[in-house]
């Protein structure tokens, strides 16, 4: 098949909703870009107006790609879209004008969302940084480069109520496809939370701790310690309170001798040398 | 005048070149700085030199040569030294003189010209031209095209131990890097690299690059020590002024990022303008989120021209948590409604969210009863009772042992053929005498 078949049969299909269809389609194209040379905008294919129009085309698939493999939970495969996609967003002929709320820092946030959801909080901020240095992108006024920012803003904090009204009503998410990480997120603000409750309290009665954990009180007891066991916990449950077992403080005494005699070893020989 | 005084120069660049000895070099490279001045106002300096030692055969000099065309001068070897210091007192005539386009194309023919040559002598010159090519680059914003070049000459110049070449190469692609934002690059370039031991000037940069990009990955412990070792090992003259300026500002960021409170003294001198930075300082200390949005507001684009702005917006949370601390420290026990209210907090529940999240985060010593809703603080430990001074002194001692160790090995000792010849020892002298004057070789630009 052409080039020009099988991107309207994928346009066809990502309209459809077909994103099985879609990852399939895109192997051949991708083959197909490179023959063209289009799938990587450099100095030689960007020069005239028509090569440009051309690596649009290539941004678009591209996009598709990433957003269909992010809606099958392919993560590692949208992370490999986007470090393709990079070099078209960052590129002043292509991304010539101010990039408003488009699909390119709709496709950007995901990105830093998705790297939030996994805990990479410097990455985030390495990515964030180098968004500030092209001119294109207006990060303040972005409602989608808004929306992570804000969420990594009240991580941070600690204020996760804020977050969890933010991820609890959908109308407050920009587009759907934010959709997808609400729950790796939610599972995220969790751990979160019980890290910080058992550094916090000595212990809590178990409804409490459901709601401090906005798990709905209907959850039997059991269920909710198998989900405290998921998070890795080491917590026990006794007449309806949980006990956070704190035991970190006393170890520290324990092995201090040896460690003030080696220093002091080490002292000695030095002053040996010096003399 | 100013002519006898480079031909002298190149007395002294003949002795290094015979002697193999790089002192005579970075002897000839301080006078760079007071013959700077006059250079770059009076052309006929370079003219003369020029048309002395090249007559007519670099045609790309010919700006400068053309008044005594006739004069057939002895044409000798020009040695590789001698070359490549015309070529550097060239560069700093076109910068001085803005005349980027000319600098660039001129540039291009000292790149060419350092492919030719292979000779240790040449380090301490070459690292100060290719300062010169990569400013250029930057001046005429032009940064992309210049790294390949860069990285192919820090691979030449590792592979033949020209260590402040190296160095300075190597600061000089991360300040590429770090001027395009493009961390990760920079990030995967000092995995890859060993940084060579070179002159203070060069180390102290990278030392505040990579402070910088620590910081940016929010390793401020680490990002701390590198930048208080850049400030240590800059020299301490007026021609690096501006580094060290830019280097204690990211270093009150940096403090305050990791919850201390720089000292008041630092913002005390007079001659730099830490206005912006002191009044950051003052809202986090005092945990006053209006002020610091104030603060924000008004100097933006002071912070954006240091490029610090990034950094300084992450600060919102450390203005919260000080807030914690100073309730924590001022009440034993207090209910988290009346923590909300004297925080400015939105609600009772996100106070104790975020009164939890300052325990886990070691910023108070506290804990929070559910049930009846308030935060109860720990009794202070007694700090002596714990190991916390034993391994403060043992830092400390460790500190002064490796000062007393590096101090060993950097001494010079005379070698024993010296005292045989004489002569060389008055050089010697005089050399070492030069350089004691100080540590000159300061940060142009």
């Amino acid at each position: 098949m052409s080039l020009q078949a099988l991107t309207t049969e994928l346009y066809k299909s990502f309209d459809g909703e077909d994103y099985d269809k879609c990852s399939k389609i895109l192997v051949p194209i991708k083959i197909e870009l490179i023959k063209h040379n289009l799938l990587v905008p450099i100095y030689n294919n960007t020069k005239s107006e028509e090569q440009i129009n051309d690596l649009k085309i290539t941004q678009k698939i591209l996009e598709i790609g990433a957003l269909s493999s992010l809606l099958l939970n392919e993560y590692e495969g949208f992370e490999n879209y986007f470090s393709q996609l990079k070099p078209f967003y960052t590129n002043n002929k292509i991304h010539a004008k101010k990039e408003h709320n488009t699909n390119c820092t709709k496709i950007i946030s995901l990105n830093l969302i998705y790297l939030l959801s996994q805990g990479l909080i410097s990455k985030f901020h390495i990515e964030l940084e180098n968004l500030s240095y092209y001119q294109q992108f207006d990060i303040e006024n972005d409602k989608y480069l808004q929306f992570p920012i804000n969420l990594e803003k009240s991580l941070m904090e600690g204020n996760y109520i804020k977050i969890w009204k933010l991820l609890n009503n959908e109308d407050n998410l920009p587009c759907k496809e934010f959709k997808i990480f609400i729950d790796t997120l939610m599972n995220a603000l969790r751990f979160e939370i019980a890290k910080s409750l058992e550094k916090s309290y000595t212990s809590i009665p178990i409804n409490n701790c459901k709601n401090l954990l906005y798990i709905p009180q209907e959850e039997s007891d059991s269920n909710f310690k198998q989900l405290i066991d998921e998070l890795q916990m080491n917590w026990t449950f006794e007449k309806g309170y949980v006990y956070f077992n704190s035991d970190d403080n006393d170890e520290m005494n324990v092995d201090n001798s040896n460690k003030i005699i080696s220093d002091v070893l080490h002292y000695a020989d030095q002053i040996e040398s010096i003399i | 005048m100013e002519v006898k005084e480079i031909e002298s120069s190149f007395e002294l660049l003949a002795k290094a070149s015979n002697t193999f000895d790089n002192r005579y070099i970075s002897k000839v490279l301080r006078g760079v700085g007071t013959l700077r001045k006059k250079l770059s106002q009076d052309k006929s300096i370079l003219e003369s030199i020029i048309s002395k030692v090249y007559g007519t055969s670099r045609p790309y000099l010919n700006q400068f040569g053309l008044i005594n065309e006739s004069m057939d001068v002895d044409k000798d070897e020009i040695s590789p030294e001698v070359d490549l210091y015309i070529h550097l007192l060239v560069q700093i005539y076109y910068l001085d003189n803005k005349q980027y386009d000319e600098l660039n194309s001129f540039n291009d023919e000292v790149i060419k010209l350092m492919q030719v040559y292979n000779r240790r002598t040449l380090d301490l010159i070459q690292a100060k031209i290719w300062f010169y090519i990569s400013r250029t680059k930057e001046l005429i914003d032009d940064l992309l095209t210049i790294r390949p070049v860069l990285t192919t000459f820090l691979k030449i110049s590792s592979l033949r131990h020209d260590n402040e070449t190296m160095g300075c190469i190597i600061t000089l692609l991360l300040r590429n890097y770090i001027l395009t934002k493009d961390i990760n690059q920079a990030i995967n370039l000092i995995e890859k690299i060993q940084f060579p031991e070179c002159s203070n000037s060069v180390s102290c940069r990278y030392y505040y690059y990579l402070a910088k990009i620590h910081a940016i990955q929010l390793n401020y412990s680490i990002a701390n020590e590198y930048c208080i070792t850049a400030i240590r090992k800059s020299p301490q003259t007026k021609l690096s002024l501006g580094f060290l300026q830019s280097a204690t500002k990211l270093n009150i960021i940096i403090e305050l990022l990791m919850g201390d409170i720089p000292e008041l003294k630092i913002f005390k001198t007079n001659q730099w303008n830490f206005e912006p930075y002191l009044m950051v300082t003052k809202a986090v200390k005092n945990g006053d989120l209006k002020l610091f949005d104030h603060a924000i507001k008004t100097y933006r684009t002071d912070f954006i021209n240091d490029d610090n702005l990034s950094l300084i917006l992450r600060l919102h949370q450390n203005v919260i948590k000080t807030g914690i601390r100073l309730i924590s420290l001022s009440y034993s026990k207090i209910s988290l409604k009346d923590i909300c209210i004297k925080l400015n907090l939105d609600s009772e529940q996100s106070t104790e969210y975020i009164i939890a999240k300052s325990i886990r985060d070691n910023v108070i010593e506290a804990s929070i009863n559910n049930e009846k809703g308030f935060m109860k603080s720990k009794e202070l430990l007694d700090i002596y009772s714990t190991k916390l001074p034993q391994s403060e002194f043992d830092s400390r001692i460790n500190f002064c042992l490796e000062l007393y160790n590096d101090l060993v090995k950097s001494m010079r000792y005379p070698s024993e053929n010296l005292k045989v010849n004489e002569e060389i020892d008055d050089d010697e002298l005089e050399l070492i005498k030069a350089l004691q004057d100080g540590d000159l070789d300061g940060l142009m630009d």
